[in-house]
C-alpha cells in the first residue's frame, strides 16, 4: 500500500509492518503489545496515544525507526508526519511466543501481535494491582469477543500464577451471564 | 458560539502529546471511577458490533486461530457496507 492509511490503528499496523520487514533481515520479530494490541483485538474500539512494541534488540529497532523518519522524544519514537509515537518498553514478551498472532496485510507484509490470552493477563493485572476499572472493562471485552477461541487451559493457569484468577472467574461469570441474556432475547 | 477548525484541534493535540512525551508523562492512568451500567452496556455493544462488522465485511479474515488477514483502507470498508 503506497497511501498512508487515514485510520490511526491501520496506520500504526502499516508502520509496524514496515518495521517488521526491516528487522526481519536481522532475525528480529517486533511484537505489538499494550493498548494498540487491545485496539486490534477489539476492531479499533480502544484508543491509546502510542504504540508499544517488544523487540529483542532495542538498538536495532531504534535504528530502523530512525531510518523510517522517527525522532526520539523521551521514551518514545515519534513520526511527525504520520502522527505516530512508538515505545519499546521491553525486549522480552510477557507471554508465550507460540501464542502470538500473525496478521497478514494486503501487500504481503505482516505484523505480529501478542496472544489474546497474554494480553488478557496484562489487563487483569492492571485491574487488580492498580484497581483500574477501565482495564477490568477491557479485559471483559476481550474475554467476551474471544471467548470461543481462547486457550482456556493456558489462560486460567497463567491467571493462577499471576494472582488474578479471582477476577478472571468473576469476568467469565459476567460474560456467561451476558451470553445467556442474549440467548433469551 | 466559538468556532474551531478540525486541523487546529489536531495540531493542538499533537503539540500536547509531544509535550507529554518530552516530560515522559504519557502513562496509563488507571480509571477507578465506575461507569454508569447503561453506558457500559452501550459501549460493550459498540465493541461487539464493530468486531462483527470486521468479520462480516471481510475486513478481517481468521485463516487459522493464530493467523489472520486484515484488509487496510477504512474507505473501502465504508463503501462495501
Amino acid at each position: 500500500m503506497d497511501v498512508v492509511p487515514e485510520d490511526i490503528l491501520e496506520r500504526r499496523l502499516w508502520v509496524l509492518a514496515q518495521l517488521t520487514n526491516r528487522l526481519a533481515q536481522a532475525g528480529i520479530r517486533p511484537i505489538l503489545v499494550g493498548g494498540t494490541a487491545v485496539a486490534l483485538y477489539t476492531a479499533g474500539s480502544y484508543f491509546t496515544a502510542d504504540m508499544d512494541i517488544v523487540a529483542s534488540n532495542r538498538r536495532l529497532a531504534a535504528q530502523a525507526l530512525q531510518e523510517m523518519g522517527f525522532q526520539p522524544e523521551g521514551r518514545h519514537w515519534v513520526h511527525q508526519e504520520w502522527d505516530i509515537a512508538v515505545e519499546i518498553p521491553d525486549t522480552d514478551l510477557a507471554g508465550d511466543p507460540k501464542r502470538v498472532v500473525q496478521v497478514e496485510l494486503p501487500d504481503g507484509s505482516c505484523v505480529y501481535c501478542i496472544g489474546v490470552e497474554d494480553l488478557l493477563i496484562d489487563r487483569l493485572n492492571a485491574a487488580v494491582h492498580w484497581r483500574s476499572l477501565e482495564d477490568r472493562r477491557w479485559a471483559k471485552e476481550l474475554l467476551k469477543l474471544h471467548n470461543r477461541s481462547l486457550d482456556r487451559e493456558y489462560l486460567w493457569s497463567r491467571a493462577q500464577q499471576e494472582g488474578v484468577l479471582g477476577l478472571l472467574n468473576e469476568l467469565q461469570s459476567e460474560v456467561s451471564g451476558t451470553d445467556e441474556e442474549d440467548e433469551v432475547d | 458560539m466559538r468556532k474551531m477548525k478540525w486541523t487546529d484541534i489536531q495540531s493542538c493535540r499533537r503539540v500536547h502529546l509531544l509535550d507529554m512525551m518530552r516530560r515522559e508523562a504519557l502513562k496509563r492512568l488507571p480509571r477507578t471511577r465506575p461507569r454508569d451500567p447503561d453506558e457500559e452496556r452501550a459501549l460493550s455493544q459498540i465493541v461487539q458490533t464493530r468486531w462483527e462488522r470486521w468479520l462480516a465485511s471481510g475486513k478481517l479474515v481468521i485463516l487459522e486461530p493464530r493467523r489472520w488477514r486484515l484488509r487496510l483502507g477504512s474507505k473501502s470498508e465504508e463503501i462495501s457496507r
